[in-house]
């Protein structure tokens, strides 16, 4: 039971990390929007507000991808091994005999 | 530090729609029988987590846009301090509301800020469409998609054009 437990952990904790790869984009975006904006504002300098506002908008709009990939590793890291620790250990103990057998014949195997 | 008065009205639209999306959540988790004070602190705590990160960004934006295109590096390393500290103070945010209060409230009301900036974002585009200038000096100036491109008779040139102009047009041969 312990190495399903374990299992679970690894397993959740490899999702949240994959998941988070998902920052790297909005990331790569925003640098690419600043740049832009400067060059705009350095070449038409009343266009500031207009430039604020929509990059603004824009960083905010392109942040929403990591946020989901943040919002799905604090699912995973956090609420996930709870739950699915929780329906492991209800399962081994609603089925103990069945356990038992399937322990004793891999230890007879091994 | 002096935003801009657009930036300050976005920041006042996203602290208004965050907080009456928070309390219809509030309701609903009422309505549905789900009420409790963890669940109204969890929600709580993520929206003013999620108006705080919009507040940071608009500060972050404002500041990097007085960077002159010269210093163009400065200003997208100020703008990844700034996104990597603000992930992680919502990390940290999350974290709490989903350890000590409601899971499920903290993490729905994350997304409320998003949900206006979407809307909002939206209503800008749709207000500047309204606004653009419309043409005076063409005969038909009642095409807007025409006066976007700047010049009415563009629109002309990829129509195709009838057999016989393409004929007389080649004089040589």
């Amino acid at each position: 039971m312990e190495l399903a437990i374990a299992l679970i952990f690894a397993g959740c904790a490899l999702g949240a990390g994959i998941a988070m790869i998902a920052g790297i984009g909005p990331g790569i975006g925003e640098g690419y929007a600043v740049g832009k904006a400067c060059e705009i504002i350095g070449r038409q300098p009343e266009c500031k507000g207009s430039v604020t506002t929509t990059m603004l908008m824009g960083c905010a709009v392109a942040e929403t991808t990591g946020l989901y990939a943040l919002v799905i590793a604090i699912l995973l890291i956090f609420v996930a091994p709870n739950l699915l620790g929780n329906k492991l250990i209800s399962l081994i103990s609603e089925n103990k005999d069945m356990v038992k057998e399937l322990a004793e014949a891999a230890a007879k195997k091994g | 530090m002096k935003f801009d008065s657009s930036v300050r009205r976005e920041i006042g639209y996203v602290t208004l729609g965050t907080a009456l999306l928070t309390a219809a959540e509030i309701g609903v988790f009422y309505l549905c029988g789900y009420y409790a004070p963890k669940v109204l602190f969890g929600a709580i705590l993520s929206a003013v987590g999620g108006i705080l990160n919009f507040f940071l960004l608009a500060v972050t934006v404002t500041r990097v846009l007085t960077y002159s295109p010269e210093e163009e590096a400065a200003a997208k390393g100020l703008l990844k301090l700034s996104r990597i500290s603000r992930m992680l103070f919502l990390l940290a945010i999350l974290a709490v509301g989903v350890i000590f209060f409601s899971p499920w409230s903290t993490l729905i009301t994350v997304f409320f800020p998003r949900v206006i900036i979407g809307v909002r974002s939206v209503a800008v585009r749709r207000e500047s469409a309204a606004n653009a200038p419309i043409p005076t000096d063409g005969a038909d100036g009642d095409e807007p998609d025409e006066s976007e491109n700047g010049d009415p008779d563009e629109g002309d040139a990829d129509e195709p054009e009838p057999k016989g102009s393409d004929e007389d047009g080649t004089d040589e041969n």
